[in-house]
């Protein structure tokens, strides 16, 4: 199968990054990537990989669908 | 006693103890690249001009330029104004490669190790173009090659040689430096 653009991730992690006042440098050290990938994640521009996902739920203490999801989170969620 | 020893003469000192914490700076011999190198342009902020689109992509044109004056400056006539023109576009060249290896982080150059999976998707996306791109370059270096085109003498050869040679070393950066967005759009940190 094809890997196509618009496959993308939803995600959850600058709110739940806020809730816990964190910054991006600091989630990025956490998992270890570099602040922008944390920047690019949470516009949406870039889908994680499993393992990273893993460690980015773990960081910011949820689990992973409370993070992540194939189909865009309702608002307030 | 040897408790004692042990506690108060053996244990290292603070400076030795954040010294061992730290991780050693390793040689990359095949990328051409230290690790500090890589960890220091990752997060440098010395530049900021140079992570902008527009500079990076400036900085991609006159490299491009400056290979063609390289590659034609065989074609002067004149030994001297020949050998003057390589020189100078040789020399800019060299500087231009290092530019853009800064403005793209050294993302282009650095090892696995350094960076993370979507720097290293980057990457990797990076060498395929390059590598199209020069496939394409080559082919018709050989071409004209075999054609006979380039009859002058192996003198004549050096300067589009070398151009080749930095172009083989630059080419992942300046296609890195060409598709990046610029950091403070990108980022907005």
């Amino acid at each position: 199968m094809s890997r196509q653009k618009e496959d993308s991730v939803f995600n959850r992690v600058e709110d739940l990054r806020l809730e816990r006042d964190l910054t991006r440098q600091q989630l990025a050290e956490a998992v270890g990537v570099h602040y922008q990938t944390i920047g690019y994640l949470e516009r949406g521009e870039y889908s994680p990989s499993l393992i990273l996902a893993f460690k980015i739920a773990k960081a910011l203490d949820a689990e992973i669908p409370e993070v992540f999801s194939i189909e865009p989170f309702k608002k307030g969620a | 006693m040897r408790r004692f020893l042990k506690c108060f003469l053996l244990s290292p000192s603070k400076k030795e103890r954040d010294a061992s914490e730290q991780p050693k700076n390793k040689i990359y011999w095949t990328e051409g690249i230290t690790r500090k190198e890589v960890q220091t342009a990752l997060s440098a902020n010395k530049y900021p001009l140079l992570y902008r689109r527009s500079a990076r992509r400036a900085l991609v044109i006159v490299s491009v330029v400056l290979s063609l004056s390289l590659v034609f400056s065989s074609s002067i006539e004149s030994e001297k104004m020949s050998s003057y023109v390589s020189a100078i576009s040789g020399l800019l060249l060299i500087a231009m490669y290092l530019a853009l290896r800064i403005s793209v982080r050294m993302i282009a150059d650095a090892p696995t190790e350094l960076l993370d999976e979507r720097l290293v998707a980057i990457r990797d996306r990076t060498y395929l173009t390059a590598y199209r791109w020069l496939s394409f370059v080559v082919g018709i270096v050989c071409g004209f090659a075999i054609a006979g085109e380039f009859s002058f003498g192996v003198d004549r050869w050096r300067p589009p040689l070398f151009a080749l040679a930095l172009l083989i070393a630059g080419l992942p950066s300046m296609i890195l430096a060409w598709k990046l967005p610029s950091e403070v759009q990108a980022s907005e940190d």
